[in-house]
């Protein structure tokens, strides 16, 4: 089913949650609403499902206007953070509760519930109560609550920021899973950009109530639409450094360093943004800056140096192999590919991205 | 493992357990222990006795004798104790059913949402706090042949002459299950309110998506989830029908004719003001095991211990 | 009376309350039975009592301490009066409202430590007598040789199992008052006050149509009030030659007909609305006599307080004995307190048990009734204690009393009589409130009765 959200706002009172949305998104598409906290992304979940009604602006379904709709008109399905699983019912009953009293016949209740639950390993499960369930098999059971109605439309609001890291990204590859073999429209919200990134076909990026960037997870990642959505997306995130543009000699100038600029470049440049995987080590002497280093973080396939330069005001994030080590103190030379670079102007907009990199 | 084996073990843990018992924790919990014991274990453990017993004389030489159940026998039988147990089924409905009632609505429509909320929740809380002699006293008042209620029912006609609420056999009970309510309903939506806004609001946007009704979510997530709240006051209720003493002396003395006798009235009467001793001890007894089996089924009937 | 001892209750429950006992349900608790009894205040007697015995019967330097047990504040009068004639004997009054008075007194002498003299409420005589509580005062009694004592408070009012545990100590006995100039606005006769039923629904119903009075303030069987049906209802039985139960205490005599006529006589007044509601929870009855709301009320024999509340009234008020049947003679309640000696004090202390007969010989004497009669306001047991000069001043009011004493009865005495109230009121309370035919309601009270006494 499509969902077309057209110029929606929100407001509580003084305070406007959601300002002047407007986004469409496919049938079968699976899409993430990313942004902080406050930013818009659940109210903008719960409106779609009819849990709140936008102050302005409509919603279609295939074209069908449902803005004022009830949540049961829109035959969806909504799974909450904390689950909203009713405690004092089996983990089937939770699944079947939603069937009672509608015409499918209990059969195919029992049949559905099934299918649910071996799609999502709880087989052994449904005859237990959530509280005496893990966190993981909670969640399980909330999404086969939601599967067994087979909606046509998935609502995930942050479904698994309450559990573990491990969990969370186990769970995430069976949510991709999930999708894979349903193909429902899924609207997923989170404020993990890690999350969004790898699971989503789009995501969108939400920040103060608006819209920031909806595109898939590579163009965000690689030509984020400004300097909002660029530090948000990607961890570490991208250093921003002040930056001029000597028109003449298309050479950009910070406090540190020049570096040949793209011809793209344009005068109203003011920031520079490098991610740190783009900050190379070179050999003493060739780098663009020296630094010292002042943290050093060892992650394992990667590591993290945090590095100093008197000449500037900002810390510099750099990542490197997983194979180099480096001491608090020592000094390093850093170079920064001019192509790999991204702008910035004075409103944050992008000036320049590189190219997506071609599939290969 | 053998039995021997077995009992090695634990004669071994037992020894070395011994040496190592750190005594200071029981040391702490002496005084309360103490306590307990002086205040509440001994008078039980002696009135238990004393049931089983009839005082012939007083006196620290005072002579007991042994009476076996008689004691007990003897309230069994008493038609007085039947028909007071009737009437405490009665003024039940007016302790635990009818303001468990209006509290659930009332905490409801609060929970919701409306306006003045907190003022209503106030005002119906205020009897709560009203002493129960007061309550009594006033109720008298307002009951009796030239008190409000009456000049009220005759003042717009409803009535001739007026009528006696709380000297007549069959208004008597009723008038005192009125001032119960009065004061037990908001005592209940207080309760019933903090469970209420202890439910997590997401369980019933979960069941609005559903399509669920109001009607259904009441009956299938309020009702379920409110369960131990409501089994607190069903369990405060039924201890405190019998309990209820001031309610009904206060205001009828269990009159007219001991039609509104209850049995903690009729007990007072007979532990108190007919000096039966033993006889009373049995009758504190039969209460305590009543109120113990009655709360011990509500909670089994509920289903769960999780009160 | 337990009426009054139920107000006093109130009272205490109702402070109790207001301190912040709030809505946890009052008193009354359920669990432990008899240990409640250990809620009482201590006794202030036999405190100090181990030094003093010690001392032995030293004369002179300190007294011997006693303590007397009473229920209303008015009845510390006796110890100021007995301290002032005794070097050697100093009374401590010890006053505790009746409800808890009992309970207490029961566990002081579980304790060991009960008051040396009890002013004990004479229903309660046979249950303390029964349990082994009170010492015999046969010997005391022979020796004083008083011969005044009115006549009903011998043997009944002092024996039971042919001994002498208590002499009669103050009397209250039961009457009416009226107001004179109600009875002259009524166009009756207020120096000749009705004498049987009829003449009493004669004057009621003159007063109901000549004034705006309410005739009669009455209270029988308010619940709650058991008592009255004994102290109010009972001589108008006893006046037609009835009885609650048989002299062999075997049978209950309170379905024959004096009773019923009696009951009749207030059914009548209660229908015609001649009294005031008696089954009322108010058990007061003087109050709308004394604003004047009503021209007669039942009563007790203390009314001395009116003169200073209700001056106008106090100075046109008569008394008057109850009606009586036809043929019969009119009777009065004769309650009150006896005096007492706990047993224990006579097996624990000679010198204490001296001190408190010498104060028991006191309360016998024209100096102990005088202080009865004039400073606490109640009747004395002898003749020679309303052969005083105060007594003639108030003859008006005082012959009636008189006459109550000499012909009225003693109360039933048996040691389950307050477990014979309950049927009683009700009886009464249904028949009233036309529940039963008097008869049917007296003749279930008759059948509950009859068990109590069975049970032995």
């Amino acid at each position: 089913m499509n969902i077309e959200l057209n110029n929606i706002t929100k407001r509580f009172g003084d305070l406007v949650a959601v300002n002047d949305l407007s986004m469409s998104i496919q049938d079968g598409e699976f899409i993430t609403l990313v942004g902080p906290s406050g930013c818009g992304k659940t109210t903008t979940l719960r409106m779609i499902a009819g849990l709140e009604t936008p102050t302005e602006g409509t919603i279609e379904f295939d074209g069908k206007d449902v803005t004022n709709a009830s949540p049961q008109e829109r035959k969806i399905a909504f799974v909450f953070q904390a689950y909203a699983l009713y405690p004092h019912m089996t983990a089937r009953k939770n699944m079947s509760f939603a069937l009672e009293h509608t015409d499918v016949p209990e059969d195919e209740i029992d049949q559905r519930i099934n299918e649910a639950a071996s799609m999502l390993g709880i087989e052994g499960h449904l005859d237990k109560r959530p509280p005496s369930l893990s966190g993981g098999q909670q969640q399980r059971v909330a999404l086969g609550r939601s599967i067994v109605r087979d909606p046509e439309i998935f609502l995930l609001d942050e479904p698994l920021s309450n559990l573990d890291a491990k969990l969370r990204v186990q769970m995430r590859a069976e949510l991709q899973q999930l999708h894979q073999e349903i193909k429902t429209t899924t609207v997923y919200v989170t404020h993990d950009q890690e999350e969004a990134m790898t699971m989503s076909d789009r995501v969108a990026i939400l920040n103060d109530g608006k819209l920031q960037q909806i595109d898939t997870p590579g163009v965000v990642y690689s030509q984020p639409a400004n300097q909002f959505v660029a530090g948000f997306i990607g961890s570490p995130s991208m250093n921003f450094l002040d930056c001029q543009l000597d028109g003449s000699s298309k050479t950009l100038r910070t406090s540190a360093f020049s570096l040949q600029a793209p011809e793209e470049a344009s005068e109203d440049v003011e920031t520079l943004g490098v991610r740190p995987e783009e900050l190379t080590i070179a050999p003493s002497g060739e780098g663009d800056l020296s630094a010292e280093v002042s943290v050093f973080e060892q992650i394992g396939s990667y590591n993290i140096l945090y590095l100093e330069n008197d000449d500037l005001d900002e810390e510099l994030v750099a990542q490197v192999e997983g194979s180099n080590h480096f001491d608090p103190g020592e000094r390093v030379d850093i170079q920064i590919d001019p192509t790999h670079i991204h702008l910035f102007d004075r409103d944050g907009d992008a000036v320049y991205n590189p190219p997506l990199p071609s599939k290969e | 493992m053998s039995i021997t084996g077995l009992q090695n073990r634990i004669v071994r843990r037992l020894r070395f357990d011994r040496s190592e018992i750190d005594w200071k924790p029981y040391l702490y919990l002496l005084p309360a222990f103490v306590m307990i014991a002086v205040f509440l274990a001994y008078p039980l453990v002696d009135t238990f006795i004393l049931s089983f017993q009839e005082v012939v004389t007083l006196g620290i030489q005072g002579e007991k004798r042994w009476v076996g159940l008689a004691n007990y026998e003897a309230v069994l039988t008493d038609p007085l104790f039947w028909r007071s147990a009737k009437n405490t089924i009665i003024f039940s409905f007016g302790m635990l059913v009818i303001p468990l009632f209006l509290g659930l609505g009332l905490a409801m429509v609060i929970n919701r949402g409306i306006k003045g909320k907190s003022s209503l929740r106030a005002l119906i809380f205020v009897p709560v706090v009203v002493p129960i002699v007061v309550a009594g006293i006033v109720f008298s008042w307002i009951l009796s042949p030239n008190g409000l209620l009456n000049w009220g029912l005759t003042a717009v006609g409803l009535i001739e002459r007026p009528i006696r609420f709380l000297n007549s056999i069959e208004l008597s009970l009723p008038s005192v299950m009125l001032m119960v309510v009065w004061k037990r309903t908001g005592y209940y939506m207080v309760i019933l309110l903090a469970g209420l806004q202890g439910l997590p609001n997401d369980v019933y946007e979960a069941a609005k998506i559903m399509g669920k009704s109001r009607w259904a979510m009441f009956r299938y997530i309020t009702l379920p989830l409110l369960k131990p709240a409501i089994l607190i006051v069903v369990v405060l209720g039924i201890i405190d029908s019998l309990r209820a003493f001031a309610h009904v002396y206060v205001m009828t003395g269990g009159g007219p004719s001991n039609a509104s006798e209850i049995l903690s009235t009729h007990f007072y009467k007979v532990a108190f003001s007919y000096f039966n001793f033993g006889k009373g001890a049995a009758y504190g007894f039969i209460l305590f095991g009543m109120a113990l089996v009655l709360s011990v089924i509500a909670i089994k009937l509920s289903g769960g211990s999780e009160i | 009376m337990q009426e009054i001892e139920r107000r006093r209750l109130l009272q205490g429950i109702a402070a109790a309350g207001t301190i912040g006992l709030a809505g946890c349900g009052g008193g009354g608790g359920n669990g432990d039975g008899s240990s409640d009894g250990n809620g009482g205040t201590g006794g202030d007697g036999g405190g100090t009592g181990d030094t003093q015995t010690a001392n032995g019967g030293g004369s002179g330097s300190s007294p011997i301490q006693i303590t007397l047990r009473e229920r209303d504040d008015p009845m510390a009068a006796y110890a100021p009066a007995f301290n002032e004639g005794h070097d050697d004997i100093e009374v401590k009054a010890s006053i505790q409202p009746p409800e808890e008075k009992y309970r207490s007194l029961i566990s002081e002498i579980n304790a060991g430590n009960a008051p040396e003299v009890v002013g004990l409420d004479v229903i309660y005589l046979p249950r303390f007598v029964e349990l082994g509580a009170l010492a015999d005062l046969g010997p005391l009694y022979n020796e004083m040789g008083h011969d005044d004592y009115f006549d009903p408070l011998f043997p009944d009012f002092t024996t039971w199992n042919d001994t002498i545990h208590g002499l009669p100590f103050w009397i209250d006995c039961s009457v009416y008052v009226y107001n004179k100039a109600h009875f002259e606005e009524a166009g009756l006769d207020p120096e000749s006050p009705p004498e049987t039923f009829q003449e009493f629904l004669d004057a009621s119903r003159a007063i109901k149509e000549n004034t705006d009075y309410t005739p009669l303030a009455l209270n029988l069987a308010g619940s709650g009030s058991l008592g009255l049906e004994l102290f109010f209802f009972m001589p108008h039985v006893w006046a037609g030659g009835g009885k609650l139960f048989n002299e062999e205490m075997t049978e209950s005599l309170i379905d024959q007909q004096p009773a019923i006529d009696a009951l009749k006589f207030f059914k009548t007044m209660y229908e015609e609305d001649l009294s005031t509601d008696p089954t009322s929870n108010d058990t007061w009855t003087l109050p709308p006599f004394i604003n004047q709301s009503t021209s007669m009320a039942f009563s007790a024999g203390y009314i001395s307080h009116i003169a200073d509340q209700a001056p106008e009234v106090w100075e046109n008020m008569g008394t008057a004995m109850f009606p009586k049947p036809e043929g019969g003679t009119q009777s009065s309640f004769l309650g009150g307190n006896a005096v007492v000696i706990p047993e224990q004090i006579k097996q624990q202390s000679p010198e204490k048990f001296e001190a408190a007969k010498e104060f028991i010989r006191w309360s016998q004497s024209e100096d102990g009734m005088r202080t009865t009669v004039e400073d606490i306001g109640y009747l004395p047991p002898r003749q020679s204690g309303l052969e005083t000069d105060y007594v003639e001043e108030q003859s008006h009011l005082y012959d009636e009393f008189t006459r109550a004493m000499e012909q009225g009865h003693a109360p039933p005495m048996h040691p389950k009589i307050i477990q014979m109230q309950d049927p009683l009121n009700g009886a009464l309370a249904r028949a009233l409130l036309g529940e039963q035919t008097p008869e049917e309601a007296l003749s279930q009270a008759k059948s509950e009765i009859d068990s109590i006494l069975q049970q032995g």
